[in-house]
């Protein structure tokens, strides 16, 4: 699951924070983690001959600002596993056999009940 | 001291270590809490004056009852000068038409007992109609002649009428008798008058300070100097009196005696009653002052009843903020006093006073019952804190001793007991649940275990596909947050079965399902539920 | 919502007076003056006891009391289903007392009263004794129409005239009832009774009861033995004589009497004495003008709540609001209680639990101003005055304890005769220093506002409230008069709009309908993000949106792919706008498949390019072969004609020499032919060597030939090629002829090249062939015979074109 949504994690991180964003496949509609600010951001601008080292932070903070939007992203992030979209609580239905995601669950017309409103 | 600050500091870590009573504890917040809010309300209070309100009072009390005395006394006195000055005008009148009438000068009465009976009968009717009028218990004159100069004491007896009433008292006051107490007897016999026991043909002017001298000194009209004297023993009798000396000046100026009215202690102590009030009685006083001192024996004193007073004393006054005290070496009084203008031309040497006086005793009763009642409200009002106190820290402490008794009892009812507290809930259920772990550690099974296990079993055909999927996660010895992982399902997701399985095999926490599927493990019933 | 309405419930409970009735038989005096008759009555009553009125007329007769009344109050109250039986015993006249003793003015009625200039007093303050001296004069002023401005006018004249006064028993002339005046000068007083020659009432006094009442006999004799005339017109002794001007009342008389009498005692504050002009008169005005303005303060509250974005202030306002109505509540159930009592005495001290709270409310309104909502740390400084606030209401309801705040003898009427205590003015004091540092925060707010109306209103309102101030202290009638509590409500309303006008809170008055109207989706978001006004086509603002944006404002972030959201700031909050990107993505997406679709045909196009010339190389070739195979042809076809006649010929070596020439010839025309394809110059040197290969084969045919090259350097190749053509030619020709020695020379003159040639003999009839002389006319070259002296020459000029190694 934690693979799945990190390759499903969008970069909207800027220079002064990081921020992924995942988009539910079936609504359409982006999740945004918790920007993280960059740990160096206000000296990175001062500093441009350190650029490199700064980069190096950067990339650094990046992937574990990464993985902590993956974690928080797992709290709210589903697999359908008929259509095997990644779709969000809001989409994804507790059905009596099978969970699965709204489209889906309209498809084999099973009654459900959203995770999350 | 250094040591007893070291005994102190090791007897407070004693008294840490001892282990106290969880109602003690609780008691002594309590107590201590309702101590600080009582003193802070004290203080409040007592900064706020309701303490010293009484004080307050009182001076507005006697302030207001001074104002009344000292109105009454000087419209009284002054009520009395007007008459005496009017009197003193007739007379000289009178006394100089008889002196016209018959040629002579006032120096040529001397000796001449006739003359003195004509000018004493002309001047009867207007000291009678005085006496009848005025608010004073007797009137007179004096004048500056005698009946026979050859005698030693001519110098200072001086012939003149005086009239008093005689039977004073506060049970009849409205029909006084007129008694003659100086003067010629033959007007007395004319008039059906009963002589004084101690009559007296003449006046003796040495027993009235400042008289002669008033008679020697030549003046333009009698307003220009009069003077109340000093209390004075009437000579022969018991009592004692004031008297207002207002000069009868003729024509030419020349003095022809002294008249005026008398005010009596008695007569005095019956027009001015004592007034009872909360603080005690009040008594009215018209006394010189010398030196800060009020020269009881020299002055008047209203009734004294419900007071020590014995009108002979000297007080000493001390001010105060809201009242005088006023030392008369034994007793002491409070009160307030208030000088007043009663004589006029006289040597500026005695200062009259009019004053209100309360025996001490009886304001300190007074404050001394203000205060046991507040104190009395005070201590009710610790007692019932306290009592409510001990009520509080007993009611919440209560279930918590019940409780820990029944766990050293060791009856621990299964389903966790419920003392109202959910600090003790927890902790008896703790305990339950190491009890249970301990036992079934020792290899023990609860009593009803097979019967939990069907039930439980049973239960697990409630549960929906996913919710089974989820159950054989945890079965599997897997965490929660392991589950999104291995399911591709959100952590809210994974949340929500975990509702309803709970809720649908009947468990409360994941730790009692954990422990349901460890037991059916142990009995090799596990795969029961898949 | 349900809570408050019970509350509500509850206290109209409380104001109408739900106390537990407490039945039986009493005679009540609800007449003012009626006491004498009550008395009189008393003994004929058995089983009644005498009670002075606790309640209004209309509860007490309801509750089975008979009460004594006069006909005004009986008959309308019977009218309206209060009372079955009544019973009158009594007249009694409204006449003038005049006394004597005092003044010998000629008095017969109303109008002399006009000139006299004496005082005029009435001889009651009650409300029935004033509708009952209203009622006599309207008629005694006018018996046919009467009218109730002609009494107020009557009464406003003499009150400015002589002197008029309501609760005047001890001026000269009296407006009283006749038995009273009886009952005075039985008491010793000199009264001379009046009865008004231009006319006046009687009124019958009597019994109001729900019961039938059995009143034992003799009731008249007893009545005229206390001085009281009776019902038919018998009186007792001491009354005048002449009653002929005095009227009652009959049935249909009592509406219109009410008419005219109603209101009379506000009527008689107001406009015969000019007071409580700005302030309500009687209970009526008591209670609507409270319920009007407790309704215009929840109004205010509601229209307030709704203007704003801040939650805090909004329970400002609410608490600010409860406690001016509470407080006017409170007032008016105190006015329903009787005076005097200790529960009326607990409302008074209950002002203050109002009127203390409102500065503190307005200060923490002021504090919590500038600061943004939900900030913790603010609680702190507003714990003192809590704190105080607390303590001063307890000092002052627990005021009978201590006496400390207002001081009343105990047991007396507390009510008139008080004075305040150090409690009070430490109280006062406090609050004022509340009131006072909410200003100063307010004007130093005010100052610090950017906006100019947010300077000048905080001023405004600190002069208006001084100009009150001033009013009240100079004792200016609007000021001093109206209702002080009225006052502090509008004050703190006042106080309030300062804030708010002054741009001090967010507000957002016409929002509402700006985001219901408003073309973009706009949503307004408060400081935790819960959405405040959102326009309607807006979508929701999901919490993880909101925390993005709150981290960074100035990237605009996706909602999903066809909506974006673009936040700015705003005071406590932000406000979020939402583009529709769906027109751009579409025009996108079009563009983007317009370009693939480029791509492709392109990709198409170089392929077909390419294959293209594929083909033209090799129809290139094809032709390259085709011309080589015409060019060779010829000269193949003569060859091979030559070979077939080298057997028979006479001279074979003549021949295989000009055969093996022409072989020579093709093999490096081909060369030269593919050299031509391959675009490279030919070096002069080179051909040189071609030149001196074609003159070494001549030499086997028996020719002298000698060549020469001079620096030509490079050669293009058709010019190279021309050369070797040329030269080929004329040595085929000079073999032929047997013109040896043959000498030729290639050299560049200028611009031109030149190939000269000298033969040993005429070349008189020889022709080069046609194709050598076009290609090079076609090069713009020439070749001429010249016919020199002793020899001939043949020269090649062609233009130099080739790269010229110099």
């Amino acid at each position: 699951m934690t693979s799945l949504l990190s390759s499903h994690l969008e970069d909207c991180s800027t220079s002064q924070y990081f921020c992924f964003s995942v988009r539910c496949e079936v609504c359409g509609e982006y999740w945004y983690s918790s920007s993280i600010p960059f740990s160096k951001a206000a000296q990175a601008a001062q500093h441009q001959e350190k650029k490199e080292l700064y980069d190096a932070i950067y990339q650094r903070e990046k992937e574990r600002a990464k993985l902590a939007a993956g974690q928080e992203a797992r709290e709210r992030f589903s697999q359908c596993p008929v259509c095997r979209r990644l779709v969000c609580d809001a989409c994804f239905l507790i059905c009596d056999e099978m969970d699965l995601c709204r489209e889906c669950a309209a498809r084999m017309k099973e009654p459900g009940e959203p995770v999350a409103t | 001291m250094q040591n007893k600050l070291k005994e102190l500091r090791a007897l407070n870590a004693f008294a840490k270590k001892q282990s106290v009573g969880m109602q003690r504890k609780l008691m002594l917040y309590w107590v201590s809490m309702i101590l600080v809010v009582f003193a802070a309300v004290i203080l409040l209070l007592s900064i706020a004056g309701a303490f010293s309100q009484s004080d307050e009072q009182l001076h507005e009390v006697m302030e207001l009852h001074l104002q009344n005395t000292q109105d009454n006394l000087a419209s009284h006195l002054d009520r009395l000068t007007a008459q005496s000055l009017n009197l003193s005008k007739e007379l000289s009148r009178e006394i100089e038409g008889t002196l016209v009438q018959e040629g002579i000068s006032l120096q040529e009465v001397n000796d001449d007992p006739e003359q003195l009976l004509k000018l004493q009968q002309i001047m009867y009717p207007l000291v009678n109609a005085t006496l009848q009028t005025a608010n004073c218990n007797g009137a007179y004159v004096i004048l500056d002649a005698t009946a026979n100069t050859t005698l030693p004491v001519s110098d200072h007896s001086r012939s003149g009428l005086h009239l008093r009433y005689s039977n004073l008292s506060a049970s009849s006051p409205v029909t006084p008798t007129v008694v003659y107490f100086r003067g010629i007897p033959d007007i007395a016999r004319q008039k059906d008058l009963e002589l004084h026991n101690r009559w007296n043909l003449e006046f003796d002017t040495d027993q009235i300070p400042g008289c002669q001298e008033l008679m020697s000194s030549p003046l333009d009209r009698p307003a220009q100097r009069y003077f109340w004297s000093r209390r004075i023993d009437l000579k022969g009798t018991w009592e004692s009196a004031m008297l207002l000396c207002v000069p009868i000046v003729g024509n030419d100026g020349t003095v022809y005696g002294v008249c005026g009215v008398e005010l009596s202690a008695l007569y005095f102590q019956l027009s001015y009653p004592a007034v009872e009030g909360q603080f005690g009685s009040a008594v009215t006083v018209l006394a010189p002052i010398q030196d800060s001192r009020l020269l009881l024996s020299d002055g008047l004193v209203g009734s004294v009843n419900g007071t020590y007073l014995d009108g002979q004393e000297t007080l000493t006054i001390h001010q105060g903020r809201y009242y005088n005290e006023y030392d008369a070496g034994t007793d002491r009084y409070i009160g307030l006093h208030q000088t007043i203008p009663i004589s006029k031309g006289e040597p500026a040497d005695t200062v009259w006073a009019a004053a209100i006086m309360i025996p001490q005793d009886s304001y300190a009763a007074y404050t001394a019952e203000l205060q046991r009642t507040w104190v009395i409200a005070a201590l009710g009002l610790l007692v019932v804190l306290l009592a409510l106190s001990f009520f509080l820290a007993r009611r919440f402490v209560r279930p918590i001793i019940d409780s820990l008794k029944r766990f050293q009892q060791e009856e621990l009812p299964e389903q966790g007991l419920s003392s109202g507290i959910s600090e003790v809930d927890e902790l008896a259920e703790f305990l339950n649940a190491r009890a249970r772990n301990q036992r079934l550690e020792q290899g023990e099974l609860p009593p009803n275990i097979a019967e939990l296990f069907d039930q439980f079993v049973q239960r697990k055909n409630l549960l929906t596909e996913a919710e089974r999927n989820i159950l054989r996660y945890y079965i599997d010895g897997h965490e929660i947050a392991d589950i999104p992982d291995l399911a591709f399902i959100s952590m809210s997701t994974v949340r929500k079965h975990n509702r309803s399985i709970y809720e649908k095999l009947g468990v409360a926490s994941r730790d009692e399902l954990m422990l349901y599927i460890d037991l059916l493990r142990r009995c090799g019933r596990l795969q029961e539920l898949f | 919502m349900k809570r408050r309405w019970s509350l509500l419930l509850l206290l109209c409970l409380l104001l109408t007076g739900c106390s537990a009735a407490t039945s039986g038989e009493h005679l009540i005096s609800a007449a003012e003056g009626s006491g004498a008759y009550s008395a009189a009555l008393l003994p004929f009553l058995p089983g009644y006891a005498l009670r002075d009125g606790e309640d209004t007329l209309y509860a007490e007769v309801s509750q089975g009391s008979a009460v004594t009344c006069f006909d005004v109050q009986a008959i309308p109250a019977m009218a309206r289903g209060v009372g079955r039986y009544w019973y009158p015993h009594v007249l009694a006249t409204v006449v003038l007392a005049v006394d004597r003793t005092r003044t010998d003015a000629v008095i017969t009625g109303w109008n002399s009263l006009r000139e006299i200039g004496v005082p005029v007093g009435m001889s009651s303050f009650s409300v029935v004794r004033n509708m009952l001296a209203m009622g006599a004069l309207s008629y005694g002023l006018d018996p046919e129409k009467p009218s109730k401005r002609d009494a107020l006018d009557f009464l406003e004249h003499l009150c400015q005239s002589g002197g008029f006064e309501l609760d005047g028993s001890d001026a000269p002339v009296l407006i009283c009832l006749d038995y009273e005046a009886a009952a005075w000068n039985r008491d010793g007083g000199t009264y001379e009774i009046i009865v008004p020659v231009e006319g006046t009432l009687s009124y019958r006094m009597g019994l109001l009861s729900d019961v039938p009442l059995t009143l034992d006999p003799g009731l008249d004799e007893a009545l005229l033995a206390a001085g009281l005339p009776l019902e038919d017109g018998e009186k007792p002794s001491g009354f005048p004589s002449d009653y002929r001007s005095a009227r009652t009342l009959s049935e249909e008389d009592y509406d219109r009497f009410l008419i005219l009498t109603g209101d009379s005692s506000r009527d008689l504050r107001r406009q015969v004495f000019h007071t409580r002009l700005y302030t309500t008169a009687d209970m009526r005005e008591h209670i609507l003008a409270a319920l009007l303005i407790t309704a215009a303060i929840l109004l205010w509250k509601g229209t307030v709540s709704h203007r704003m974005v801040r939650h805090d202030i909004r329970r400002v306002v609410n608490v600010l609001s409860w406690l001016m109505v509470g407080w006017l509540l409170l007032r008016l159930f105190k006015y329903q209680l009787p005076q005097e009592g200790a529960l009326c005495r607990v409302c008074w001290y209950g002002y203050y639990l109002f009127q203390l709270a409102l500065p503190v409310a307005l200060l923490y309104l002021t504090e919590i101003l500038d600061r943004t909502e939900g900030e913790k740390r603010l609680l702190r400084p507003l714990w003192p005055p809590f704190v105080v606030y607390v303590l001063s209401v307890l000092l002052v309801m627990t005021n009978d304890l201590h006496q400390l705040v207002f001081r009343f003898t105990p047991g007396g009427s507390w009510a008139s005769d008080y004075c305040y205590g150090p409690g009070y003015w430490i109280v006062m004091v406090f609050s004022l220093l509340f009131l006072a540092s909410a200003l100063w925060r307010l004007l130093r707010q005010g100052c610090q506002s950017p906006s100019p109306r947010g300077r000048f209103l905080p001023l405004l309102f600190c002069t208006g409230l001084l100009a009150y101030l001033a009013a009240y202290i100079k004792r200016v009638p609007l000021a001093w008069e109206s209702d002080l509590t009225v006052n502090i409500c509008i004050l703190s309303v006042l106080f309030f709009e300062a804030v708010l006008h002054g741009g001090l809170i967010p507000v957002n008055t016409q929002y509402q309908r700006l985001f219901a109207s408003a073309p973009i989706n706009l949503t307004l978001l408060d400081a935790d993000g819960r959405t405040v006004l959102s326009s309607p086509g807006a979508r929701p603002v999901s919490r993880s949106v909101w925390q993005r944006l709150r981290t960074d404002m100035q990237q605009p972030l996706l909602r999903d792919r066809d909506t974006q959201f673009h936040a700015v700031p705003v005071r406590s909050g932000m406000a979020v706008w939402q583009e529709d990107l769906s027109q751009l993505n579409r025009l996108q997406k079009e563009s983007q498949d317009m370009q693939t679709r480029l791509e492709a045909a392109n990709a198409l196009l170089r392929e077909e390019g390419e294959v293209k010339k594929r083909l033209l190389a090799a129809e290139a070739n094809r032709a390259l072969f085709e011309q080589l195979d015409r060019d060779m042809e010829r000269r193949i076809a003569s060859l091979s004609h030559l070979i077939e006649a080298l057997p028979e010929e006479a001279r074979p070596g003549n021949l295989t020499a000009y055969i093996t020439l022409c072989l020579c010839h093709i093999k490096r025309r081909c060369n030269l032919f593919f050299l031509a394809r391959q675009g490279e110059p030919l070096p002069g040197d080179e051909l040189g060597m071609y030149l001196d290969e074609l003159a070494e084969l001549a030499r086997y045919g028996g020719l002298k030939t000698l060549l020469r090259c001079g620096q030509i350097g490079a050669l293009k190749i058709r010019s190279a090629a021309l050369c070797y053509d040329f030269a080929f030619e004329t040595i085929s020709w000079a073999l032929r002829e047997e013109a040896s020695p043959l000498m030729g020379y290639l050299e560049k003159e200028g611009s031109q090249l030149a190939f000269r040639f000298l033969p040993g003999g005429n070349p008189g009839r020889w022709q080069f062939s046609r194709e050598l002389t076009a290609a090079v006319s076609a090069l713009g070259g020439q070749i001429v015979c010249k016919d020199l002296d002793d020899a001939f020459g043949i020269c090649l000029t062609l233009p130099f074109g080739g790269e010229s190694s110099d």
